[in-house]
């Protein structure tokens, strides 16, 4: 438990350094982007706009202390101002109505392909020397292609020559948002092409990964031991082999998330899907520097609780963490 | 073998002590965990003479090597090389005392940069120490070296790399790079305990034969008390950071006063010994966070008395500069009657009377 | 991605074998080679990829939007330019990239890592705790926004973008290695010696961690490389500079997917994932080298499993079990044998169909009820023996010749040589259990004691209920000295003595008939190796089982077998009852070995010891494999490799030994 603890107290000290750096960026960036911004919308802002606008870029009277401390109320009060890209709604509005499609998306999409790719890794790894070994080449391949353009030839093929699913969007036009059959089927329906481009580009990582710690793993003594008492093959790839190649793979999640989570922004331009990414590109794209700040925080912070829930896992199937 | 009272040590660890801070303690408490892994030793080293310093895995003896090697600073004592107390822990002082102690390390596969050759690596070692001479007659040197450890020819070695060697040749380079410094002292932390028992007594012979011809103090460390008494004119035998038995090898092999001395050789596997009654013994080494009150040895030893919980023993004199850290070799009546339960045959001087260290 | 993180778990195991040679090997793998090649084929593009540009990239023509032709290869854009040309301009920027901002991140992994791991203190949990944030933090979106806040933002910006949060990753993985190294006993001799702390870092660790620092490199090219396409796709770089991502800007900004465009996008993104995989492939060989069982996985595999299904079959199926007649004292002159290893052989297969025999035409017997002790020093086969006798030798090592047969307690034959998988999953623990050497490597970390017991007695007494189970896994520590109520320990929890009986209690669970146990006290302190052993005597004696017990120390031996085995370069040199063997040892190898023991009771006598250095099985010398070190050894012995001969002894039994001294055809005028 103390090791948990002891997680959790550095995921607030990295939110905080999430937090703090969303605050920095503006105010170290060179140039005057506040100015560049204002002019983009050729006087069509409120003057009250404008000097959220100003303050945004640390451009105000107060302190950068006071500034500060401003900062984190709106952070916790969940006021991050206007969008400019989605002008005038405010950040919170646009981020409340996209962020369940990508929570949606990308949860599942991480965990059918850790599941999918660390099986087959076991397999891959448990069947050494077989024509399995094949895959690695493969996946390699796979997995070194650029999530979006994994995504154009995915319209390409299912989309525009064979006409099985939808080109993009996230929903069917005359489906009403809701907890109603036809909308969510027509979301599922949607979803498809998205997730299977994510999970297809993510999974051959860990199947790597897994693959190669599953050969390390099945030299280990306690494995051949296990072998030797006769136990039946399933007990000794799982708990025996398994368990503990997996280990490595569930402390590397950090990275390995932080990696699809970027991916999968990507793809979700390619298919216009209603999600953060689509959001994230259309205010880069617009300079639209709050949305955007915003959008950084509530990954982050999504991304530290899916590692906080990877550490439970990893003190669960290893007790050597579960003392202090 | 034994060595006689004329002959100065070069080298003396004087109630050496090192705690190290225990891992796995909160960040949150100010009081810090320590452990115990040196406490209050004291040792001396002399020219031409091997002193063996046996114990078990943990029981401090590899860090007291390391201490003597100045690799660690001291939690408490002092050194003292020649008599004089020295402090050289790092840079130049580190280095002066460096050359004139040397440290030989137990695993020679894992002593050698795997990338760097053997030429290399030794001559590193001699530009170090002999920094004056010119590279042809450093050159030399290292030819000169491999040769004072039987690896001849030289040529055959200097070129080859460490994963070509077998491992009584690596620990002979490895003793090839202690003469490097020309030292006065080598410490030698389980010279051969990873090697092959055929040619463990082929490096056992070489750091003898330098030890004698070049009039050197050689500290062997050593888990194998057996090994100790062929090899080591005074053994010394640490349990639980503690030196708890000291004297010429043949006594202490032969007429073992401690408990865990005793324990130690009725343990050692020997078959000359024959089938004699064994000491049975259940327990194992105490925590050296949390050492126990008293004598170390107490919640093990099958002659423990009431003071042996709460009183650490001091040094006995048993005569024949063979001393413990006994209660048994009190003299009072209670510790005599205990004594004659024990394994313990004095020698002729009887135990005399105790003596405060 | 995911591959990469395992370095970190196998960084400390480059072992200090990693030779020159080794990479070369790594080269020579055609996966790697295909990498290799691929890589210099990106490098060389990028380089001189402009000059060999048809057009100008960004020039317009009439031919717009034309499917691939001789005259433009890749077809063109919206605009007439030629898709071809922009492919090898964009070469140059997207490598620039990747290869920039690799050196940038390297370099700062490199700063941080080595002066985290060696500093160590304060300054190491300042460091990696930035380093921890920097890994955890998403690095896409925080590029994103950075690359937003560098508006057209030219290669350097990116570059800079991307080492910003692409170098944590190689900083952990350094700082760890740098620890593993800083403690390992090079650096410390090093240290010893009087070497400074900068030659030490720039030395021995740095060189070292070469490979490493390659694979962390090679990683951040891929990373940056897919970074910027995906920063450039998204319009965040400048777009008008040609790179692979800015020419799948131009197709996604004009719908080049809707109009069928499909050679605008098809070539960039298969460019990437070619770069990807060929650098992904080099970093792969890169891990194989770093890591060697990797390299070892598939070898001789498919040959091992093809020697097993070639045997024949001969034994029943799943026979009803035997209840052991009681406990008989094992007497030396028994003859009530209950295993027989004849003319066994065993190969190491080599990577290119070389082989070199581990374990040579070895043939003992044990009887019941006996102690048998197989000596040797590393290298000498025992313990290559010891798992083929149980059948648990992995690829690359094979069984090539021999047979073994066991004897059922019914008075059954069995070719343990001849079971299949299921068979010999009911002969190993039912009949013959093994103990490991390392008790620490041969428990499950994650599993409790007890579980490891209670499941090999579930898989073999599947009938057997839950609680009668439980009973018997506390029965079984209770045998072995644990305190009942450590049922629930994990292995950590244990103390090395603790461990090894719990082993031994793994290997009683079914009450075998043999258990085999291969140093099974090597690793641990003498009067806790005296505690083990003399269990396992008593629980012999109160059992009634046989022993193989494998060990270097032959003192050790001596006084717990009723007959010794001495092996030397694979072979059997010499077997003896233990103690005619102690008294009167008879082939020269064998009196060296005892002579190199020193002892503790009785006077001191004279050590010999033996000249020389075990033989390397790779290259074995001719005739017998100890004549090099033997002080008896005459030319004949270079020649021939002697059989065992069979020798009278002083007690009226006999002892065999493999030296031609015995051999009065040969030996001419040898003292014996």
């Amino acid at each position: 438990m103390k090791s948990l603890l002891r997680r959790a107290f550095f995921y607030l000290v990295t939110a905080w350094a999430a937090i703090s750096l969303n605050f920095l960026i503006p105010r170290i960036m060179p140039g005057d982007p506040a100015e560049h911004l204002i002019n983009q919308f050729h006087g069509r802002l409120s003057p009250s706009a404008v000097t959220a606008m100003r303050a945004l870029f640390g451009q105000s009277d107060k302190s950068l202390w006071q500034q500060y401390l401003d900062y984190w109320h709106n952070v916790f009060t969940g006021d991050f101002g206007l969008s400019y890209a989605y002008y005038p709604a405010t950040v919170s509005e646009v981020l409340r109505t996209s962020m369940w499609w990508t929570l949606v998306l990308i949860t599942l999409c991480t965990v059918i392909a850790f599941v999918l790719g660390t099986g087959l890794g076991v397999l891959a790894g448990w069947k050494r020397g077989t024509w399995l070994d094949s895959l690695v080449p493969v996946t390699t391949f796979v997995s070194s292609i650029p999530y979006f353009w994994f995504a154009i030839i995915v319209v390409l093929l299912f989309a525009m020559t064979l006409k099985w699913f939808p080109i993009s969007g996230g929903y069917s036009w005359d489906a009403t948002i809701g907890l109603n059959w036809p909308f969510i089927s027509s979301a599922l329906y949607y979803a498809v092409l998205p997730a299977f481009t994510i999970i297809a580009a993510s999974v051959g990582g860990w199947l790597i990964g897994m693959r190669n710690m599953m050969v390390t793993t099945l030299s280990e003594d306690y494995v051949r031991l296990a072998e030797a008492k006769g136990l039946p093959p399933r007990r000794v790839v799982f708990t025996y082999a398994a368990r503990n190649a997996m280990l490595p793979s569930l402390s590397g999640f950090a990275m390995s998330l932080g990696f699809v989570v970027g991916g999968s922004i990507v793809t979700e331009v390619v298919f216009n899907y209603p999600g953060i990414g689509t959001v994230l590109f259309k205010a880069a794209q617009a300079a639209d520097y709050p949305l955007m700040s915003a959008i950084f925080l509530f990954i982050t912070v999504m991304v530290l609780i899916a590692n906080l829930l990877a550490d439970v896992a990893y003190t669960f199937l290893d007790p050597r963490t579960r003392e202090a | 073998m034994t060595v006689p009272d004329s002959v100065e040590p070069v080298l003396e660890g004087v109630d050496l002590t090192k705690h190290f801070a225990a891992r796995g303690g909160s960040p949150f408490r100010r009081h810090k965990r320590v452990v115990h892994a040196v406490d209050g030793v004291s040792l001396k080293l002399y020219p031409g003479y091997i002193t063996a310093l046996v114990g078990e895995s943990g029981s401090g003896k590899s860090t007291l090597a390391r201490l003597l090697a100045q690799l660690y600073p001291v939690t408490g004592g002092e050194i003292r090389y020649r008599g004089q107390a020295v402090k050289a822990t790092r840079g130049k002082a580190f280095r002066a005392y460096a050359s004139k102690v040397q440290l030989i390390l137990q695993d020679p596969f894992g002593s050698f940069n795997p990338v760097a050759s053997i030429l290399r690596t030794l001559q590193r070692a001699v530009r170090i120490h002999h920094a004056d001479r010119s590279r042809a007659h450093q050159r030399a040197t290292v030819d000169d070296l491999l040769r004072q450890v039987s690896l001849v020819p030289p040529e055959q070695f200097t070129e080859k790399f460490p994963h070509e060697l077998s491992g009584g040749q690596l620990q002979r380079v490895s003793i090839a790079r202690a003469l490097a410094a020309s030292p006065d002292v080598f410490l030698a932390d389980e010279p051969v305990s990873s090697l092959d028992v055929s040619i463990r007594l082929g490096i056992l012979n070489l750091l003898k034969k330098l030890t004698e011809e070049r009039d050197v103090a050689l500290l062997y460390v050593t888990h194998d008390i057996a090994s100790a008494r062929y090899f080591a004119a005074e053994t010394a035998v640490m349990y639980a950071g503690e030196l708890i038995e000291q004297g010429p090898s043949e006594e202490v092999t032969q007429h073992a006063a401690h408990p865990y001395t005793q324990l130690l050789i009725a343990s050692a596997p020997d078959p000359s010994r024959g089938e004699s009654a064994r000491v049975k013994d259940i327990g194992q080494p105490p925590s050296l966070i949390n050492p126990p009150a008293g004598c170390r040895f107490h919640p093990r030893c099958p002659y423990a008395m009431q003071r042996c919980q709460t009183e650490a023993p001091p040094r006995f004199d048993l005569g024949d500069s063979h001393t413990t850290r006994c209660w048994l070799y009190a003299d009072d009546e209670e510790a005599e009657t205990r004594r004659s339960q024990t394994s313990f045959t004095p020698q002729p001087p009887e135990p005399q009377t105790k003596e405060q260290s | 991605m995911v591959a990469a993180i395992n370095m970190e778990a196998q960084a400390s195991e480059a072992g200090p074998r990693a030779s020159r040679r080794a990479w070369l090997r790594a080269l020579g793998r055609p996966l790697t080679a295909t990498g290799v090649i691929i890589t210099i084929f990106f490098a060389v593009v990028a380089i001189i990829g402009p000059w060999l540009a048809p057009y100008d990239p960004s020039a317009v023509s009439d031919a717009a939007t034309a499917a691939p032709s001789a005259a433009h290869w890749l077809g063109t854009t919206q605009n007439g330019q030629d898709i071809f040309s922009q492919m090898l301009y964009g070469a140059r920027v997207s490598m620039f990239v990747g290869v920039g901002a690799a050196v940038v991140s390297t370099f700062l992994s490199v700063l941080v890592g080595l002066l985290a791991g060696y500093l160590g203190g304060a300054a190491d949990e300042l460091l990696s705790l930035v380093a921890n944030v920097f890994l955890v933090l998403p690095a896409l979106p925080l590029t994103i926004i950075l690359a937003a806040y560098l508006p057209n933002s030219g290669s350097l910006g990116i570059i800079f973008v991307i080492s910003i949060t692409g170098w944590a990753w190689g900083a952990r993985v350094l700082r760890a290695q740098t620890l593993s190294l800083r403690r390992r006993d090079f650096v410390e001799a090093a240290r010893a010696t009087g070497d400074r702390t900068s030659l030490i870092i720039l030395r021995d660790i740095l060189p070292n961690q070469i490979a490493i620092i390659a694979a962390s490199f090679l990683g951040t090219v891929t990373g940056a490389i897919l970074t910027q396409a995906g920063l450039a796709f998204l319009g965040l770089t400048d777009v008008t500079q040609w790179s692979w991502g800015t020419i799948l800007y131009w197709a996604q900004v004009s719908s080049a997917l809707l109009t069928g465009a499909w050679w605008w996008f098809v070539p960039a993104g298969l460019a990437i994932a070619l770069l990807g995989t060929g650098l992904s492939l080099v970093n792969f060989g890169i891990d194989e080298f770093i890591n060697p069982r990797l390299r070892q996985a598939g070898i001789g595999t498919r040959k091992a499993a093809r020697g097993i299904t070639k045997r024949r079959r001969a034994t029943r199926r799943r026979p009803p079990r035997v209840s052991r007649p009681a406990a008989v004292p094992f007497t030396p002159d028994s003859t009530d044998v209950i295993l027989e290893v004849q003319n066994l052989k065993v190969d190491y297969l080599g990577e290119y169909g070389s082989s070199t025999p581990a374990v040579n035409d070895v043939t003992f017997t044990l009887r019941r009820g006996e102690v048998l002790g197989i000596a040797g020093e590393s290298g000498s086969g025992k313990s290559t023996l010891a798992y083929a006798i149980t059948r648990l030798h992995k690829p690359p090592a094979t069984i090539s010749a021999g047979q073994i047969l066991y004897t059922r307690p019914d008075g059954a034959k069995v070719d343990v040589l001849g079971l299949n998988e299921q068979e010999l999953r009911d002969f190993r623990w039912e009949e013959l259990s093994i103990v490991f050497q390392s008790a620490m490597n041969a428990l499950n970390p994650v599993l409790r004691i007890g579980e490891q017991i209670a499941d090999a007695i579930k898989a073999h007494r599947p009938q057997m209920t839950e609680v009668d189970r439980a009973k018997r896994v506390i029965e079984l520590l209770q045998l072995v000295g644990i305190q009942p109520d450590r049922v629930r320990a994990y292995p950590h929890e244990l103390s090395g003595g603790m461990r090894q009986r719990a082993m031994i209690a793994i290997g009683l669970a079914l009450d075998p008939e043999i258990i085999v146990m291969d140093e099974p006290t090597t690793a641990l302190d003498v009067v806790i190796q005296r505690q083990i052993v003399e269990k396992i005597m008593e629980l012999k004696d109160k059992l009634g089982f046989s022993v193989i017990f494998i060990t270097h120390d032959l003192s050790l031996l001596i006084e717990l077998s009723d007959t010794i085995v001495v092996m030397y370069g694979g072979r059997i040199v010499e077997r003896a009852a233990a103690q005619d063997f102690y008294r009167d040892p008879r082939h020269p190898y064998s009196r060296g070995l005892l002579a190199s023991f020193p002892t503790l009771s009785g006077p001191r006598r004279e050590l010999t010891g033996i000249p020389g250095s075990p033989p390397n099985l790779r290259n074995p010398p001719p005739g017998c494999a100890f004549h090099p070190r033997c002080p008896l050894a005459f030319a004949a012995c270079s020649e021939v490799v002697p059989p065992l001969y069979q020798l009278e002894t002083a007690t009226g039994r006999t002892t065999d030994a493999a030296c031609l001294i015995y051999d009065t055809s040969v030996s001419e005028g040898t003292s014996r």
